[in-house]
């Protein structure tokens, strides 16, 4: 089967072909088409490493999530909680800086 | 000129953008979910002359979106039926594109990736103005419900930044297509309280709006759900049915059920 693109049509026949397009109505996705793209994008975004930002209140790590809610993940301060059982706590050590005297 | 597409805009892109061109109603799933990667992929396309270089995305901007979004809002704002009425005006805003292209030496004909950038020029512009036509229906339908809310001025291009389209009892809000949603959706998390888009529904041959929102707003309206994994989703809807997204939990359901509860609500509240 040969690959058509816009890159191989003749300039006559992409411009009819653009002119048509801006004419278009809506044309949103069926509820079943919305439903398994969101499924897809959000596998997808399960994939992508999730950024925790943070900075150190009283000697201790106050963590936060990039956005307000996300599933399966609940920040306390210095803590991670994992679907609501594992939890993770960060606690950092000083280290005393050596300075020339 | 010379026009560079990104390395990763392949050829599955291509193929799929042409068939979206020629006729959307041939894309599968798999098709759309390519299409939305493909558009937002192009958005990095370079065009270079001399030394200088312009993103499709900057051009866009600049050219269409800066140049024609005021104009084309005023006119959809005075309209009685935007939903209708908008539609000619978006495609006679649309003709002038090619020709502020070519004014401004960013397309040659001689040059294939400038049909790249016609595409994606085109192809956001319908975005952008099915968007507000949209959005605008939907204000003007809340407003024949009665139910009280708070809209961004879309005239002021800073207040179309704005974090959200509207906002209803302390509730953040966006009115989105079912596209669009799902452009900002793969580009970036979901921050409102509620989402308002529009999809087919293929089984009643209809077009139907949705609420997708979290499940504190839909406590507050009173309502009951249905727990569903998203793929199951679609065999419920538009029954409320609750999904877990990675940016949380949402409750979807049909526009309609959700406008009646909020304007119960707010009567509730006035009594």
């Amino acid at each position: 089967m040969r690959e058509k693109t816009i890159d191989s049509m003749d300039q006559k026949e992409f411009e009819i072909m653009m002119d048509r397009f801006i004419e278009r109505d809506f044309e949103e996705v069926s509820v079943e088409t919305f439903f398994d793209l969101l499924a897809r994008l959000d596998e997808e975004k399960r994939l992508y490493p999730l950024e925790l930002a943070g900075e150190m209140i009283d000697g201790e790590a106050v963590l936060a999530l990039p956005t307000t809610a996300v599933t399966g993940i609940t920040i306390r301060n210095n803590g991670i909680v994992l679907d609501g059982e594992r939890r993770i706590i960060i606690h950092l050590k000083q280290t005393e800086s050596l300075t020339a005297g | 000129m010379a026009i560079d597409l990104p390395p990763d805009f392949t050829l599955l892109h291509k193929m799929t953008v042409h068939a979206y061109l020629q006729d959307y109603r041939t894309l599968d799933n798999d098709g759309w979910r390519i299409l939305l990667e493909a558009f937002d992929l192009l958005r990095k396309a370079r065009l270079v002359r001399g030394n200088r270089v312009w993103t499709f995305e900057e051009i866009y901007r600049h050219a269409i979106e800066g140049r024609y979004a005021t104009q084309f809002l005023e006119q959809l704002l005075a309209m009685a039926h935007p939903l209708h009425e908008g539609i000619p005006l978006k495609a006679q805003i649309a003709r002038q594109i090619l020709t502020d292209l070519a004014a401004n030496g960013w397309y040659d004909p001689q040059e294939t990736g400038s049909k790249y950038l016609l595409a994606y020029a085109y192809y956001w512009w319908d975005s952008f103005a099915k968007g507000y036509i949209f959005e605008v229906s939907i204000f003007r339908d809340l407003d024949a419900a009665g139910i009280l809310y708070t809209a961004h001025n879309i005239l002021d291009p800073t207040e179309r930044l704005a974090i959200c389209d509207l906002i209803i009892e302390g509730w953040q809000g966006d009115i989105k297509t079912s596209t669009y949603f799902l452009h900002a959706s793969r580009t970036s998390a979901l921050p409102h309280d509620f989402y308002i888009t529009r999809l087919f529904d293929t089984s009643r041959k209809a077009w139907v709006c949705a609420v997708l929102m979290r499940p504190a707003v839909w406590k507050d309206l009173n309502g009951d759900v249905l727990v569903a994994d998203i793929r199951q989703a679609a065999q419920f809807f538009p029954s409320a049915v609750q999904i877990d997204l990675v940016e949380g939990r949402f409750v979807v359901l049909d526009y309609k059920v959700w406008k009646d509860r909020v304007r119960a609500l707010q009567r509730l509240k006035r009594e």
